[in-house]
């Protein structure tokens, strides 16, 4: 049975903290709790009073944008579906698109999809039966996180218990809409939490990112119509068809709409998530939600929205956590989470061990991400075992240009040039530090693997 | 929907590349766009024929937003579409250096073994390293490596040289349907191969040695005695394995034959060989070649002082002249060698080699031809529609006609036109054909309609809508209901036959187990011929695909009576034959073909008229010249007996056979790679073929030998030509087309002057015959081989790309094959020097041609008889054996190849379970079959997909040309103790044998590289 006081205090803060306000990580919201809650209110509303147009269209004014990483405005990435066109093509009707949540959170230093997944698993799939409707799309799929356990556990209870009580299957609440959704439990890689790629593994093919055009809206799973957001986008549609774009837009002043789940990690006295207004600045985020840095140290620098971000240093601290300010500081907000690195640890051993993420992620696809990250992690690890050269920086400043975007198949060796690249421009110094002393000035390689030491140590 | 089909309209657009304006084609990306105006611009993964992916990266340029833009950015050229007035930079620095970082990135992992390497000096890595300026390694990491694969006795594998382009695995998987070979791992261990180690099944496998830009898959056979490209001496040829006729490029060193590479033919093959045609010429450099003259005076040829003793010869032949000759050519020689033994014995004399039912087989098969011209393979992929928008094929209906076996590069072809229905789908929402990828995604699963109707199993089954497998005697009859039904407008419910199987069948069933009546059909029949009947009502221009490997005039009758009702203008539709042929020059033969021509019964019937011992002395009687003919339909009694009766026995040919041992006179003809001439293709298309060197004497080329005999045995006829050439002329002035058609070609080449046959950068060219004489070789054989060629035995002369025939592919820049696109009118174009392309005119003659039908069937049977009729119904009990070799195996040359014997699984005969228990045989159990032919011996193997009167066998000692014919269940046995331990010892002497031929013929060449055998000296000087 749900705690009335639990719940009272939760719904206190239903209209300031949308997404997270119902989350319990130890007992999530059964269907009846959830409904009880005034679950289910925003997809009764779009099957039974509205046509797929009107709810796009209210999506669309609530100026709500992608929450993966991209920042894309959810309304136009719908809109490019062929049934939601003004000229629809006949092959195109209803039943012949699909919806995917893309669930695959890998990003290294983020965990908000996986805190709304555990805790609130039927905002999720009342969401996904929101943008289902509107898509005409009859299938949808939770593209999970392999290591999700307990997400795909309560997910599952969840989509059980939504087809017990008519949410999902046929004739939904009595509407002639019907929705199956599953769930796809990931094998394993970065990359398919890339809209084409998650698309191909999801085909049983190999996991490599599609050429676009045609993009995923016009010929995605299995060919047809293909809509991939994030958890974390699909879960504010409930929201904003209960109490309207309108307030969605109001909830923050002066930046992009609508909260946002923010997080924070590393050399933080706090590391945790927080759902806040958009646009809340990193100082506010860092010193007041996170507790400043770890006793002793100084911030040296972080990374805003996990570890495909460039750094930002003490200098941005004032600038607001939304889309276009993170942008003008050099930086994208991606996932809002923040990974601090402060003043004791070695940016070098950092960046390469992002860097060893990154190459070991790469699907392979492309030369200049299968080769080029892997060539930057073997002069990274010489210039933080002391065996590099001033040439290495030039090669290294190259090797960034050559996997820079335009250049790449998909977004991730760009992804993996943001840190070095910006890294390199900001800890210059400890860059060179490093190759005219010979040696990590640090003093730890803590952050170094085993592996990578033993192999260039072995090689002289 | 209409107008999205006709998106494929070419359009040429200007566009401006480095401020230069450049006309290109709408239809293809911005690559082949810049290719086409034969710019350079380096690339990977994009292939001609495949399409684009956007993997490697390599082809990026900066695109432009108009003059006054000068940063740009940075495009994939394959993955782009053209658009009017787009500007892009090519020298531009920023694409230039990013270019070249691709190179060093892949060099990170490349190994640095080009010496060892047989790709080296006509790879594509190395040409692109130098085009975009990569000059030295950054990289100083530790290189990954690979464990490699074995993967046949064919292709090579050398992982650690890949640079992940993925083209192998685009080319096998998704080009060629092949399902044991895949990517595996991730990141920068990216795994191209097998599962598991093994051998590739794929009959496309070779064409990986082409496809990979660097030295990852090699031709093994020719990696084992590598040459480099620069150092081989090539021709222009034709592939003698099937009847499609693909062009090849020969490479040769130091007088063998080292390899066959695809020689590009926009009409044809285009990129791609089958194994068969790659791998198959090999049988030239087999000990079973003959390299001497048996029968005459042993001065006549010697083969260690490579001379032809013509005085000699000539007393010999003399004990050999007779009253009478009769001349029996064959299908694997050339036309005109085909074409002067008839002139020199008179077409009454003149015999083809055939049977009685082979004949009936011939005539039906030029009736087709003169009514249904054939397509060529690019007609049917539709290569031209990327441009030209032709109908495509919607519907491919293949009968009585393994073509994986019997012509396996037309199966390529196959494979492509079903993909006709997923490019029209992809025209829906306007993805581009060559956009491969998005293509197989959007329509990765659409395939157009396929029916198959075989006596086996195929590879197309399971491409296939619906595939059956039956007797040939229900093919027909399906073929025969099919028609039926059409010619009522496809209302099936009209045709009496199939209504009656309906209603009553269990009485039918009753009557057909006891073998009186078999003219019902099966409930399976009825649901394939529905299916069939209601998807060809839907088609436009189905593709009918049939051949003559049954040896069934019945079956080419039905399908002719199927072609005529389709054509009725009633159906709109517009339906397209192809018809296989047996052999690399059957169509060819059949100009030959008239009512006189006989068949080995009717020259059996004239032997015994005509004893040899007339008069008691042996010349009075009848001299059997037998061109490259080894007569391996009959048995080894019958071609004794055609021994005893006639007066002499000369055989020309080129590797050992029953034939040839038996003859008096054997006269070592050149083969394919040695000799010069035309074969006619399926299409009845003649293509010329050149030597890619000189024989070794004794041996020389066929006509040149029957020239001989024309000078000594054929007096009368005051033949005093020397070469082929002359041989052109002398038909043509006796009025032959085909001759006058030649010889206009030939000429349009000599006007372009010489093309040399070896590259400009041969090296050591005086002194790699230093041992015999420091010249050039052309000086010596000026005269006798080359003066009336067009090609020259040496680096003089205009480069390989001058010749309308292509002796090598080969341009500035682009050592590789992928040279080709500077060669061609537009990327995947026609040859800017187009070859003629001549065809045979096929007419019958008027004694067939004036006949009705009906009577057509009477009169064939009463100039060659045939004891059993596949129209009528089957003897009780009866069995047919269909012959099953593998693709490797099923073309009598290609069989003497160590490689492919060695590939070779062992001898089976697949049979019904049902079958099986009649002769009390499991799985396994070695069975014995008394052939008239010999006696067979094979491994049992119980397939249920089997009619119950079906052997399926795969027999190495047995011709393929051997096939559909009946047998009686007391031909066939259990094999007893000593026959299986005989069997099984044959078994692996035959593995073993074959793996020691190969170990002897690479130390025989090698040896060979060092005292060159070529006889290169003048006769005259001596």
């Amino acid at each position: 049975m749900i705690d009335p006081n639990w719940l009272t205090s939760a719904l206190a803060q239903a209209k300031t903290k949308p997404l997270t306000h119902l989350v319990n990580l130890e007992q999530p919201l059964n269907i009846e709790d959830y409904i009880c809650a005034g679950g289910y209110c925003g997809a009764r509303k779009a099957v039974t009073e509205l046509t797929p147009k009107e709810v796009l269209a209210l999506v669309s004014d609530s100026g709500l944008k992608g929450r993966g990483g991209a920042g894309f405005p959810t309304g136009m990435k719908w809109s490019c579906v062929p049934s939601l066109q003004d000229k629809s093509l006949a092959m195109n009707a209803t039943g012949n698109s699909y919806l995917i949540c893309n669930g695959d959170e890998m990003e290294p230093g983020t965990f908000k999809d996986r805190y709304l997944l555990e805790g609130v698993p039927h905002q999720l799939i009342e969401s996904m039966i929101i943008a289902s409707y509107t898509l005409s799309a009859n299938k949808a799929f939770i593209f999970l996180r392999g290591e999700y356990h307990v997400a795909a556990k309560r997910l599952q209870q969840a989509i059980d218990q939504a087809y017990e009580n008519n949410w999902l299957g046929e004739r939904i609440q009595g509407t002639g809409y019907r929705l199956d959704l599953y769930i796809h439990t990931s094998a394993g890689r970065y990359i398919c939490g890339e809209e084409t790629a998650l698309i191909n593994a999801l085909e049983g093919k190999r996991a490599n990112p599609r050429a676009k055009p045609p993009f995923p809206q016009v010929s995605g799973l299995f060919g047809k119509p293909t809509v991939v957001n994030n958890v974390e986008t699909l879960s504010n549609l409930p929201h904003i068809l209960k109490h309207g774009g309108e307030w969605f837009k109001n909830l923050s002043p002066n930046s992009d709409p609508g909260t946002k789940i923010y997080a924070a990690c590393g050399q933080v006295k706090n590391p945790g998530l927080w759902e806040l207004p958009m646009g809340v600045t990193i100082r506010e985020l860092l010193y007041e939600h996170a507790g400043g840095m770890k006793s002793g140290m100084q911030l040296k620098g972080l990374l805003p929205g996990g570890a495909s971000t460039d750094f930002l240093v003490p200098e941005h601290l004032d600038t607001p956590m939304d889309f276009d300010s993170i942008g003008k500081a050099g930086s994208r907000l991606g996932t809002g989470g923040l990974i601090v690195l402060g003043d004791k640890h070695c940016p070098v051993a950092m960046v390469l061990n992002l860097l060893q993420f990154f190459a070991q992620e790469s699907c392979g696809w492309c030369t200049p991400c299968r080769d080029g990250t892997a060539w930057a992690v073997e002069i990274l690890t010489r210039i933080e075992h002391g065996q590099g050269t001033s040439k290495d920086l030039t090669q290294l400043a190259e090797l960034c240009d050559f996997m820079w975007l335009g250049k790449t198949h998909c977004a991730l060796a760009p992804g993996a040039v943001e840190p070095l690249k910006s890294a390199m421009r900001y800890f210059k110094d400890d860059f060179e530090q490093h190759i005219k002393q010979g040696c990590c000035t640090y003093h730890q390689n803590n952050l170094l693997s085993a592996k990578y030491i033993s192999k260039v140590a072995n090689n002289g | 929907m209409a107008e999205h089909n006709k998106t494929t309209n070419t359009k040429e657009v200007t566009i401006y590349i480095d401020n230069i304006p450049y006309q290109v084609s709408t239809d293809n990306n911005l690559l082949a766009g810049v290719l086409s105006n034969k710019l350079n611009l380096p690339y990977f993964c994009w292939h001609p024929s495949m399409g684009s992916v956007g993997a490697c990266r390599q082809c990026a340029v900066t695109q432009y937003q108009d003059e006054k833009d000068t940063r740009g950015r940075m495009i994939m050229s394959c993955m782009t579409t053209v658009v009017e007035g787009m500007r892009i930079g090519l020298t531009d620095p920023a694409s230039a250096k990013f270019r070249e970082q691709v190179i060093s990135a892949m060099m990170t992992n490349h190994p640095h073994d080009c010496p060892v390497c047989a790709e080296g000096g006509e790879c594509h890595l190395q040409d692109m390293t130098i085009m975009t300026g990569h000059t030295s390694r950054g990289y100083q990491g530790e290189k990954r490596t690979f464990t490699n694969q074995y993967l046949g006795e064919l292709v090579g594998h050398e992982m650690n040289r890949c640079i992940t382009c993925y083209r192998c695995v685009r080319f096998y998987k998704d080009y060629a349907g092949g399902k044991d070979f895949d990517v595996f791992g991730s990141r920068n261990q990216v795994y191209f191969g097998r599962q598991k180690e093994g051998a590739l099944h794929s009959p496309f496998s070779g064409n990986l040695v082409e496809v990979c830009p660097t030295g990852v898959f090699t031709n093994k056979l020719f990696s084992a005695h590598f040459t480099r490209k620069w150092d081989l001496q090539s021709s222009p040829s034709i592939c003698a394995h099937c009847s499609l006729g693909c062009n090849t490029s020969i490479g040769e060193r130091y007088g063998s034959v080292r390899r066959v590479m695809n020689r590009y033919n926009h009409d044809l093959n285009g990129y791609f060989l089958c194994d068969r045609g790659r791998f198959g010429l090999g049988f030239v450099n087999s000990s079973k070649r003959i390299t001497t003259i048996k029968g005459i005076n042993s001065k006549a040829g010697d083969p260690l002082t490579a001379r032809l003793n013509e005085k000699s010869l000539a007393n010999a032949l003399a004990e050999h002249k007779a009253e009478q000759y009769i001349g029996i050519g064959s299908a694997r020689a050339s036309f005109e060698a085909n074409r002067l033994l008839k002139y020199l014995v008179g077409k009454e004399n003149f015999s083809l080699g055939y049977n009685n039912n082979e004949m009936q087989l011939a005539l039906r098969h030029k009736q087709l031809l003169t009514q249904y011209p054939q397509q060529s393979l690019a007609g049917m992929e539709n290569v031209t529609r990327r441009g030209r928008g032709k109908t495509q094929h919607d519907l491919v209906f293949i009968i009585g006609e393994n073509i994986d076996q019997t012509a396996p590069r037309l199966a390529l072809t196959i494979k492509q036109v079903l993909r006709n229905a997923a490019l029209d789908k992809a025209d829906d929402i306007g993805v581009k054909h060559w956009q491969d990828a998005a293509v197989r995604t959007y329509a990765g699963d659409k395939s157009t309609p396929l029916f198959s109707l075989q006596t086996q199993q195929t590879e197309f089954d399971e491409l296939a809508n619906s595939a059956v497998v039956l007797s040939p005697a229900r093919i027909i009859f399906i073929v025969q209901c099919l028609t039926n039904m059409l010619k009522v407008d496809f209302s099936y419910e009209m045709v009496v036959p199939i209504q009656g199987t309906t209603v009553d069948e269990g009485e039918n069933k009753h009557q057909s187990d006891s073998g009186v009546k078999c003219l019902d059909l099966s409930e399976n029949e009825t649901k394939y011929l529905l299916l069939l009947a209601s998807a060809l009502s839907q088609a436009n221009a189905p593709l009918i695909v049939t051949g003559l490997s049954l040896k069934s005039a019945a079956l080419l009758k039905a399908v002719d009576n199927l072609m005529a009702c389709l054509s009725q203008k009633s159906h709109g539709i517009i339906p397209e034959l192809t018809v296989v042929a047996p052999e690399c020059n059957s169509v060819g033969n059949l100009h030959f073909f008239t009512e006189h021509t006989l068949s080995v019964e009717q020259i059996l019937t004239r032997l015994a008229q005509t004893p040899a011992n007339n008069e008691g002395k042996v010349s009075k009687g009848i001299t059997l010249i037998l061109l490259e003919q080894e007569l391996s339909q009959i048995s080894q009694a019958q071609r004794e007996l055609l021994r005893s009766q006639c007066a002499s026995m000369i055989v020309l040919d080129h590797s050992r056979t029953a034939l040839t041992q038996l003859a008096d006179v054997v006269l070592p003809s050149a083969a394919v790679s040695e000799s010069s001439g035309h074969l006619v293709n399926y299409q009845g298309s003649l293509q010329a073929f050149y030597p890619a060197h000189i024989p070794v004497e004794p041996i020389m080329q066929n006509w040149q030998y029957l020239l001989l005999l024309a000078k000594y045995l054929f007096t009368h006829l005051s033949i005093n030509f020397s070469s082929l050439k002359q041989l052109h002329l002398f038909f043509a002035e006796r009025g032959e087309p085909w001759a006058l058609q030649v010889m206009t070609c030939e000429k349009n080449r000599e006007k372009r002057g010489k093309v040399a046959r070896q590259t400009h950068r041969a090296s050591g060219r005086t002194a790699m015959t230093a041992n015999q004489s420091v010249h050039e070789i052309k000086n010596y054989l000026e005269g006798k081989y080359t003066q009336e060629e067009w090609l020259s035995y040496s680096m003089e002369g205009a480069y390989a790309g001058k010749g309308d025939e292509m002796p090598y592919t080969w341009s500035p820049a682009w050592n590789s094959n992928q040279a080709v696109f500077q060669h061609q009118k537009e990327v995947n174009g026609e040859l800017q020097f187009k070859a003629c392309n001549n065809l045979l005119n096929l007419t019958l003659s008027a004694f067939f041609d004036e006949m009705p039908q009906e009577s057509l069937d009477e009169k064939l049977c009463e100039l060659w008889p045939i004891e059993y009729d596949e129209n009528k119904p089957q003897a009780d009990k009866s069995l047919i054996l269909i012959q099953n070799l593998p693709w490797y195996l099923a073309e009598q040359q290609a069989k003497i190849l160590p490689e492919f014997i060695m590939m070779f699984a062992g001898n089976t005969v697949e049979l019904s379970a049902q079958l099986a228990e009649c002769f009390n045989c499991k799985n396994h159990d070695v069975l014995k079959i008394n052939l008239p032919q010999k006696d067979i011996f094979a491994k049992t193997v119980i397939n249920p997909q089997l009619p119950d009167n079906h052997l399926l066998v795969s027999v190495f000692e047995l011709s393929i040309k051997v096939n559909n014919v009946s047998l009686t269940s007391e031909q066939i046995a259990k094999a007893d103790h000593d026959e299986i331990l005989k069997f099984k010892q044959i078994e692996t002497s035959r593995f073993t044998e074959a793996s020691k031929e190969k170990a002897a013929i690479l130390a025989r060449l090698k040896a060979q590289d060092q005292n060159i055998p070529i006889s290169f000296i003048d006769r005259k000087e001596q």
